[in-house]
């Protein structure tokens, strides 16, 4: 069984004329111990997913279809008080600007302490005392800065204690939006190889939000690459970026916007045009209007989300037709 | 000599007094002796860490920013005297692109009023009409089509390429010799991020202008500039062509920055060189090479005395004219290795 | 994203009382100076008020609502509501003219100082606290004195007693625009400081200073009434301050005469009331944060 399943999940917000769905129909699988990342643009509903996973979306929205079962629990059924315990002590997140948000006038380790005594109250002082420092030491931050404050941390090393904070209670899952946004190249690799030697360490299992796919491809085992709403990709890192190679047009345009330092050095394309707006009616492939090898059905039929072999699936027509050819 | 040069810093140096109580009296050298050329049509790449002291060149060479000491030259006239209106009139000749579209444009003027701003600032075309033919053939060459209808929005009815893209018309609508881009594309999804570098690119070839582009992704710089010059802590430490650089670094941060660039690629066994630490602050700049406490290779060579002591020079490296490095023994050629 | 300014675009004078009119306070106090403004300027010139026209004998003197004078006479046999509406006429001029001296001393100090920062910010907020903090009653007795009763003294000491909490809030507002980054752009297309200040912090104000002014001119014409009603008013030019004043010297109160001090009493409440209403009202119109939607 795996530890995450998230099937034929629907999360809608109220617009003007009724709802609209910013996740429209997501399968997704996280296996224990596993590295999955998850790609897109901005409003692609990444986040979205991510959050109704420990059901922490924003007012307003709600799951309207789909299930999400959690280590066999599916969390759409459960109350607030089942939700509080599995939050943070099975699932933590990472929020996305986070790092800004610590308390100013709290030492780091009274804020990494306290979600350890709020979530399990047999905890004693002392024992929390001692897991906070091993968590420091975890994140790479000397114990002896337990006592500073956050002002007295750069960008990173924040970042470094919100890691900390999330593995507080030794999740099972960590979702981490964006964690490295906003740092520098050379810190966002320092915390990505944090973040991958704790999951590899812990057996944790971690969703990783980035736009950035080159990010992605060198730190996780599986990438799901999202477009408005849709999954329109997922596989194995070691395929889609490698061996097989990305096969829906989105994900390859999106890997041709990145300059690639070990190919020829070229000018980068962009995607002409805009992701819908899914505040309107859908019809056909979401990414039909943009695509340059777009099948007169794509206006017209939504393709699903094909299993194309090595647990790699695509939701293109133009995919699933070349496989109907070859077998 | 400065003739042929459309920008040319000359020992550039950036300092301001830190104040509150945690830096008593300290002062921070945010730009520490910086000498730059530009060649008129040249995409130099400045690339560097929050904190190299990056966007202080840039805001100094706009005169946001009070230099210290060193001479700014623009097409031979050094910027760093001028005040006031002489000042204010020179401007015309450089034009800045700021990092966030959304901040960097007013949003309470029209698309149109936004391009307009910097004729009427400067008086050029004789009526309105002028000035906004002006600004829609500036808007269509940013790639702004339809122009007409563009411009009568305001700036917030837009999305973030599109206002970059408003920023572009706005910069070039006064013909200047040098642009300076201030990570123009940082925040824009990455889907729309050539858009934005192929008009930047399309405005260099048809009007001859060149960009100093600042930049802390390596890769961006490597495919959009000519030249490019990594910054470390107020200090150039390396600088050649973009494509040597990116295959031969030389310094050591350079090549622990060059590993770590992300590719979109699954690379088995890539072998990354992750720099401990962070970028110390300018106000306590290390002694000897600024780099030391955190360079792999001055571990590796047994920490050497002349690291601690002495402070490398930006030099001519023995490979290739045209590749400059600082530091003592990056160098192979040199043969100081051992 | 969120971006503070999306909703404050240029919107015209229509947009704006279309909104107020669709808020509940906005509209009870439109209403409400629709009416005051209506008994100010009409009304006096229909029945003007005249100080010299006083009656002939004792029994005009403090007389009840009657057919000749619909609300009674005052303590020198004179027409009430006559009075009464040439009192509005004086305490909304005096109202308006302090605020006007107010708002530009105050907007143009705080814009000032918020812009330049550094050593001018320091001075004009130095001068700013001093005139905080300035008493009103001793410095109006003192220039009364000197000046005499006079309305156009009374203007300006209201007018220059009451823009420093105006310069307070545009400085607030001013200092946080200047952060943005489209002000060092401005100044990189080689605008001059006073263009930047025109085109680029004025229009950001604007809504602040129109709000804060609304509400000014309640606070202006309540000082009026006070320094009217302890004496200090122009005798010549009869506010409702100045009403009350009189009223409670000749015992009209004593004597149970209320058609004498009730009107200008309620005036008073009503006409500050209001613009208070309204003002808070274009207050929460303008600013987002007040604001459910986006």
């Amino acid at each position: 069984m795996s530890l995450l399943e998230i099937r034929d999940l629907h999360v809608s917000y109220p617009n003007r004329k009724g709802e609209f769905f910013a996740v429209d129909g997501v399968d997704l699988t996280i296996e224990q111990g596993e590295f999955v990342g998850l790609a897109g643009e901005s409003g692609c509903g990444k986040t979205t997913l991510a959050l109704s996973i420990p059901q922490l979306l924003p007012e307003h929205s709600r799951i309207a279809a789909g299930s999400i079962s959690f280590n066999g629990v599916d969390t759409t059924a459960l109350n607030e008080e089942g939700l509080r315990a599995i939050r943070w002590k099975e699932i933590s997140v990472i929020f996305q600007g986070a790092l800004n948000a610590l308390n100013p006038v709290q030492t780091i380790g009274s804020q990494i302490q306290e979600p350890i005594r709020i979530h399990d109250e047999s905890v004693s002082k002392k024992e929390a005392q001692d897991r906070t420092l091993e968590l420091l030491e975890a994140v790479g931050i000397p114990s002896h800065r337990a006592s500073d404050f956050p002002h007295q941390f750069s960008g990173g090393m924040r970042q470094r204690v919100m890691i900390a904070m999330a593995l507080s209670c030794m999740p099972k899952l960590v979702i981490a939006d964006e964690p490295i946004t906003a740092l520098d190249v050379m810190t966002q690799a320092q915390i990505l190889d944090l973040l991958r030697s704790l999951c590899d360490k812990y057996k944790l299992s971690m969703l990783l939000i980035s736009h950035d796919l080159s990010v992605l491809a060198q730190t996780c085992d599986r990438v799901a690459v999202m477009y408005a709403g849709k999954v329109a990709e997922q596989g194995p890192t070691s395929r889609v970026f490698g061996s097989v190679g990305a096969q829906h047009p989105y994900t390859q345009r999106l890997l041709r916007a990145y300059p690639n330092i070990r190919h020829e050095r070229k000018f980068i394309d962009g995607i002409p045009g805009y992701p819908p707006d899914l505040s309107t009616l859908q019809v056909g492939c979401r990414f039909a209007d943009r695509c340059d090898v777009a099948l007169s059905r794509c206006a017209t039929e939504v393709p699903d989300l094909i299993d194309i072999g090595g647990n790699q699936s695509v939701a293109c027509h133009l995919v699933s037709e070349n496989q109907v050819g070859v077998q | 000599m400065s003739e042929k040069f459309s920008l040319s810093i000359e020992d550039l140096h950036v300092s301001y007094q830190l104040s509150g109580s945690a830096g008593k009296n300290k002062i921070a050298r945010a730009v520490d002796g910086v000498s730059l050329q530009l060649h008129p049509g040249e995409t130099l790449a400045l690339v560097g860490e929050s904190g190299s002291g990056k966007t202080s060149i840039a805001n100094a060479v706009m005169r946001l920013l009070e230099p210290t000491s060193g001479k700014i030259l623009l097409d031979g006239v050094d910027l760093v005297p001028l005040q006031g209106s002489e000042l204010r009139a020179m401007r015309r000749n450089f034009q800045m692109i700021f990092q966030d579209p959304f901040e960097s444009l007013d949003p309470r003027q029209r698309v149109i009023e936004t391009v307009m701003e910097p004729l009427e600032i400067h008086g050029i075309g004789e009526n309105q009409e002028q000035r906004r033919d002006l600004a829609l053939a500036a808007l269509a060459q940013a790639g702004l089509r339809p122009a007409a209808d563009i411009g009568d929005r305001f700036t917030h009815q837009l999305s973030g390429g599109q206002r970059q893209r408003v920023a572009i018309a706005s910069a070039i609508i006064l013909k200047p010799s040098l642009i300076i881009a201030d990570e123009p594309v940082s925040m824009l999804d990455v889907s729309l991020r050539a858009g934005i570098l192929r008009v930047m690119a399309d405005l260099r070839d048809q009007l001859g202008v060149s960009y100093l582009f600042i930049t802390h992704d390596l890769s961006l710089a490597w495919m959009f500039a000519d030249r490019i010059a990594v910054i470390y802590l107020g200090r150039i430490v390396e600088e050649a062509s973009a494509v040597d650089l990116i295959e031969n670094p030389m310094h050591p941060y350079t090549k622990a920055l060059v590993s770590v660039i992300p590719v979109p690629e699954a690379i088995e066994g890539a072998s990354r060189t992750i720099l401990s630490g962070e970028i110390p602050s300018p106000s306590s700049i290390p002694s000897g090479c600024r780099f030391h406490p955190r360079c792999p290779l001055f571990r590796e060579l047994g920490e050497p005395e002349k690291c601690l002591n002495e402070d490398p020079l930006l030099q001519i490296s023995a490979k290739s004219e045209s590749h400059l490095v600082a530091c003592f023994f990056s160098d192979p050629s040199k043969g100081d290795t051992q | 994203m969120s971006r503070k300014d999306a909703t404050l675009t240029t919107h015209g004078f229509k947009y704006f009382l279309r909104k107020l009119w669709r808020d509940p306070m906005g509209r009870w106090g439109l209403l409400i100076l629709l009416i005051t403004s209506f008994v100010a300027v009409i009304c006096p010139i229909f029945f003007p008020f005249d100080p010299s026209k006083v009656g002939v004998d004792a029994s005009s003197i403090l007389t009840g609502p009657s057919q000749t004078h619909w609300l009674g006479s005052d303590e020198l046999g004179r027409d009430v509501l006559r009075q009464f509406f040439s009192g509005a006429r004086i305490s909304l001029f005096v109202g308006i003219m302090a605020t006007i001296i107010s708002t530009i001393v105050g907007s143009g100090i705080g814009v000032f100082a918020g812009y330049y920062m550094g050593r001018l910010d320091g001075f004009l907020m130095r001068i700013t606290d001093f005139f905080l903090v300035v008493p009103a009653l001793p410095l109006m007795i003192a220039l009364g004195a000197i000046f005499g009763q006079n309305i156009t003294v009374i203007i300006m000491v209201i007018g220059f007693l009451s823009w420093p909490r105006t310069a307070r809030i545009v400085r607030s507002q001013t200092l946080s625009l200047r952060q943005r980054q489209f002000v060092p752009r401005a100044k990189s297309l080689g605008s001059t400081n006073l263009r930047i200040i025109r085109t680029h912090i004025t229009p950001h104000v604007m809504p602040l200073i129109v709000a804060n002014t609304i509400l000014v001119v309640a606070g202006c014409i309540l000082s009026e009434a006070t320094l009217s009603f302890i004496g200090l008013g122009d005798p010549d030019r009869i506010s409702w301050g100045t009403m009350l004043h009189f009223s409670f010297v000749s015992g009209a109160i004593g004597r149970g005469a209320w058609w004498y001090f009730l009107p200008p009493g309620f005036g008073i409440l009503f006409i500050v009331l209001g613009f208070t209403l309204v003002g808070h009202s274009f207050e929460k119109i303008t600013n987002p944060r007040h604001r459910g939607e986006s």
